[in-house]
């Protein structure tokens, strides 16, 4: 758990480092009338790729973004996530694929590279995986120990997220560095034999509804 | 920009709300068999003292009730899967025991994520194995899904 931290902190730290770099140049400004020409952006999530070897939670995300208008992006995320649950007598184990898409308005661009910017934005995701719990606790009083199984399942989980954050070029290449928050939502989920689950791969811990994600992207502009 | 700030500030709000995965209140777990007495006129009565140990089945019996004056008593039963659980009774601490099986069917219910599953119990039967100071055990309501109801009355 340590180093998961120490090596958390690292990012953040190089987020700064990027954050607070000069542009040397000024670039010429939009246009006054934008026209789409395709561009993308593929990215992946490279902290939560690097905490998977000091935490059991192996969390494998990317995404592709596109400028759609002046300062809406579309973008679409998938992922896979494995992880387990093991807490309050609880033993279960989830793995499966995600997919998100929605889109992101820029809030505050940099004038000389409309790329860079703080964005606010929302998405609709779905996640398909299995899971199997080895251990349900059952409560009753001088027992301890009990639990239910349930046999391994395949299950769907739907949820709104919306992404703060922001995208900055790395000095003059193509590289961006996305860093974004996202808040979550467990809009619907199927349920086996009427269990709630405790743990949705994409979704993270479950058994509220409310989430609270976080990802490093290092990103390729074509 | 200051609206982003304060958007994120509602957004964590909202997620350190919602992670309530330990909480498990006691009304949720399973239920505990509810025992009254009776005296020989068919009364409800009060035991001057009781002692109850019941066997969980790790080789110990478990203490759970030293009690002067007892009119109701909850006796928690085994989750586990013995299809009955064995109650000792006494009237005074080194006197004799009465043992009392109760035998039932049990169905795992799913509660909550915190809770996890409660068991109830159906068809509850008593059988009195060792009479003294125990007398007699009539059975009242056979269904143990809440503790609003009396199971048994006790007669000793």
């Amino acid at each position: 758990m340590k180093a998961k931290s120490i090596f958390i902190s690292a990012f953040s730290l190089f987020s700064v480092f990027a954050f607070s770099q000069k542009k040397s140049e000024a670039k010429k400004q939009d246009s006054a009338k934008w026209k789409y020409t395709p561009n993308f952006i593929i990215g992946a999530d490279v902290l939560n790729l690097g905490a998977g070897f000091f935490g059991d939670r192996k969390l494998y995300q990317g995404f592709i973004s596109s400028r759609i208008n002046r300062r809406i992006h579309a973008v679409v995320d998938l992922g896979y996530d494995k992880n387990i649950y093991q807490k309050n007598g609880y033993d279960a184990k989830a793995d499966g694929l995600f997919l998100k898409a929605g889109g992101f308005y820029m809030l505050a661009s940099d004038p000389e590279n409309a790329f860079n910017g703080f964005y606010a934005g929302a998405k609709l995701a779905g996640s398909f995986y299995s899971q199997e719990y080895m251990a349900i606790p059952v409560k009753g009083r001088n027992n301890e120990g009990i639990s239910v199984s349930l046999e391994p399942s395949t299950q769907s989980s739907y949820w709104i997220e919306g992404a703060i954050g922001a995208r900055i070029q790395v000095f003059e290449s193509n590289f961006f560095i996305d860093v974004n928050i996202q808040p979550r939502y467990l809009a619907y989920t199927t349920k086996q034999d009427g269990v709630t689950p405790m743990i949705v791969p994409g979704f993270g811990r479950s058994s509220g509804s409310f989430n609270m994600g976080f990802s490093w992207n290092l990103a390729y502009k074509f | 920009m200051q609206k982003l700030f304060f958007l994120l500030g509602f957004f964590l709000l909202l997620t350190s709300c919602g992670s309530d995965d330990d909480i498990c209140l006691s009304s949720e777990s399973t239920p505990r068999l509810q025992v009254k007495f009776k005296n020989e006129a068919g009364q409800l009565t009060k035991i001057d003292s009781l002692y109850i140990n019941v066997d969980y089945g790790n080789n110990t019996l478990t203490n759970i009730l030293a009690q002067a004056n007892a009119e109701t008593v909850f006796i928690p039963l085994r989750i586990d899967d013995s299809p009955y659980t064995d109650i000792y009774f006494k009237t005074a601490k080194d006197g004799d025991s009465s043992k009392v099986r109760i035998s039932y069917d049990k169905n795992a219910v799913y509660v909550s994520p915190a809770c996890g599953f409660k068991i109830n119990y159906e068809n509850l039967k008593s059988e009195l194995i060792k009479p003294n100071p125990l007398l007699n055990v009539e059975s009242n309501h056979t269904s143990l899904t809440d503790e609003s109801k009396v199971n048994f009355y006790l007669r000793f």
